[in-house]
């Protein structure tokens, strides 16, 4: 029971962020995305982390919802766009599925950060020149990995047909 | 802990949808929702790290506080931002933005 119900709010968060992004009109992302912020704080919240759960739901439930609906309202829906497979989508969907898959094989090999930091550690580290990379964890990866293809996201927008820069 | 490996995998799924919406949408509204989602990703991961059989370290609770209240002044700005855009162009779609402030 214990392991089930922080499995029930993450699936329902994934569900209802993924639900928010793909929804058309802008008030029921708005709505799906309240939803997810109020789960979100509900999984800090199991696991003991009181204050923090409590500040997420009234920093992004409360304050930040109300200043998308307030856009929402002034700017008003824009009429949806057909769906149709553009080269950009295609290279978003293959950078995040991608991402995606590197961050479950490497998260497996996930260390808990310790309660106090060790000072010793700074001291311990091997030295070889491409430590700095993923020396210290194995997710360390990931931040490198990360930038990389947020650069090749950008190259490939600026060299796109629409996107093309002056 | 089975639990930590779920939740970073549900966070994973939050920051990469987050970031092909990004890459995708047409609309700056909900491109700043994906970074929204994005953010949610983050903050999950944070927490999840520091994540153990004794409960929630307090290094990682402060950089998930940290880390929402950076990201909720981001996405204020980006909204303010976003508005005014719409006054002088009249649209939220970023390519039309682009070829109408050419």
């Amino acid at each position: 029971m214990t392991q089930l119900v922080p499995l029930i709010l993450a699936v329902l968060l994934v569900t209802s962020s993924v639900a928010a992004l793909l929804v058309r009109r802008l008030l029921w992302s708005l709505i799906l995305l309240f939803y997810s912020s109020m789960l979100l704080g509900g999984i800090l919240f199991w696991f003991g982390a009181v204050y923090a759960g409590l500040f997420h739901i009234i920093t992004f439930a409360g304050a930040v919802s109300v200043v998308f609906m307030v856009i929402i309202m002034l700017v008003g829906q824009d009429p949806p766009e057909k769906r149709v497979l553009r080269p950009e989508l295609i290279v978003g969907l293959v950078i995040a599925v991608t991402g995606l898959a590197l961050f479950l094989i490497l998260s497996g090999q996930l260390a808990p950060v310790p309660n106090k930091i060790q000072e010793t550690t700074l001291v311990n580290r091997s030295t070889d020149e491409l430590g700095f990379l993923w020396n210290f964890q194995a997710w360390s990866l990931v931040f490198v990995l990360l930038p990389i293809s947020a650069t090749i996201l950008a190259v490939v927008n600026l060299f796109s047909k629409e996107g093309e820069a002056e | 802990m089975s639990e930590n490996f779920y939740l970073l995998a549900t966070a994973g799924v939050l920051f990469f949808s987050g970031l092909a919406t990004i890459a995708t949408a047409r609309n700056l509204v909900k491109n700043i929702m994906g970074f929204q989602v994005m953010l949610f990703g983050v903050n999950l991961a944070l927490f999840t790290a520091g994540l153990s059989d004794t409960g929630p370290s307090l290094f990682s609770s402060t950089l998930v506080v940290l880390s929402i209240v950076m990201g909720a002044s981001v996405e204020a700005l980006a909204l303010s931002l976003a508005i005014l855009l719409y006054r002088k162009y009249g649209t939220l779609n970023p390519w039309l933005i682009r070829r109408l402030s050419h």
